[in-house]
């Protein structure tokens, strides 16, 4: 059945493992941004 | 508001649309973490930027570039690190040209806010200190102001990182960071200017 023709209905939740990997590589991409903020960023100086 | 309006009429057909999407749940799911993860990092950016003066470097002066060796606060004998202000800011003053900074030596502290006003003399440059966040461009006929403080004392290289022309890639100075108790004995010996 083509996306087209589905209704809201039809759709089959996402596999579970499919969800913790997306939110593992949210969270992960997350932290690396902060540590390179705070850890990296701020710690060579403020500047403004 | 008037329902034959051109708003009304808009607002209307994306409500359809909207309506009529139908939005695979994993895409979903990624658009709500993706919009998330955006918002988180704007909210610390705003935080610092609001709160604690964590911003990129903003200032616009200008300054004649043909005749900053004839006078003015960047002649030959202003240069260089200055009286430290009332305030506590300590103002280095440089003149970029090819293919140096001058004065090619300078001794600042650490933990001290440093105030740096540039200019150039001729063409574009860029001053970079690596493994600080002292970085900008150094505009003819702009002065550029950057105030940052070095947490680490050492000696680093002060980099032109905007091609200037074939001694680009020599056209480096030194920048010594001392500790406040060697600042402090710098100071002793007279050698503070």
């Amino acid at each position: 059945m083509s996306i087209e023709n589905q209704s809201p209905e039809d759709h089959e939740p996402a596999p579970v493992g499919t969800m913790v990997l997306l939110v593992l590589t949210a969270l992960g991409m997350t932290v690396a941004w902060a540590f390179l903020y705070f850890g990296i960023f701020l710690p060579r100086g403020t500047v403004s | 508001m008037n329902p034959n309006s051109w708003i009304s009429k808009t607002r209307s057909e994306l409500g359809l649309i909207l309506q009529d999407m139908q939005i695979e749940h994993l895409e979903k799911n990624w658009i709500y973490l993706a919009t998330a993860m955006i918002g988180f990092m704007v909210v610390i950016l705003s935080i610092g930027a609001v709160f604690l003066h964590l911003n990129p470097p903003s200032h616009w002066e200008t300054i004649d570039s043909a005749s900053l060796h004839l006078g003015g606060e960047f002649a030959e004998d202003k240069i260089g690190v200055q009286p430290e202000l009332p305030d506590g800011i300590i103002q280095v003053k440089l003149v970029a040209a090819r293919y140096g900074f001058f004065p090619r030596e300078i001794v600042v502290p650490a933990d001290k806010k440093i105030q740096f006003r540039m200019a150039s003399l001729d063409v574009l440059h860029g001053a970079h200190i690596p493994m600080t966040n002292m970085s900008t461009m150094i505009v003819p006929g702009h002065i550029s102001e950057v105030t940052t403080v070095f947490p680490k004392p050492g000696e680093y290289p002060l980099l032109c990182n905007e091609y200037c022309g074939m001694g680009h890639d020599h056209m480096w100075s030194k920048v010594t960071v001392l500790s406040q108790n060697d600042w402090d004995a710098r100071k002793n010996e007279g050698k503070q200017p």
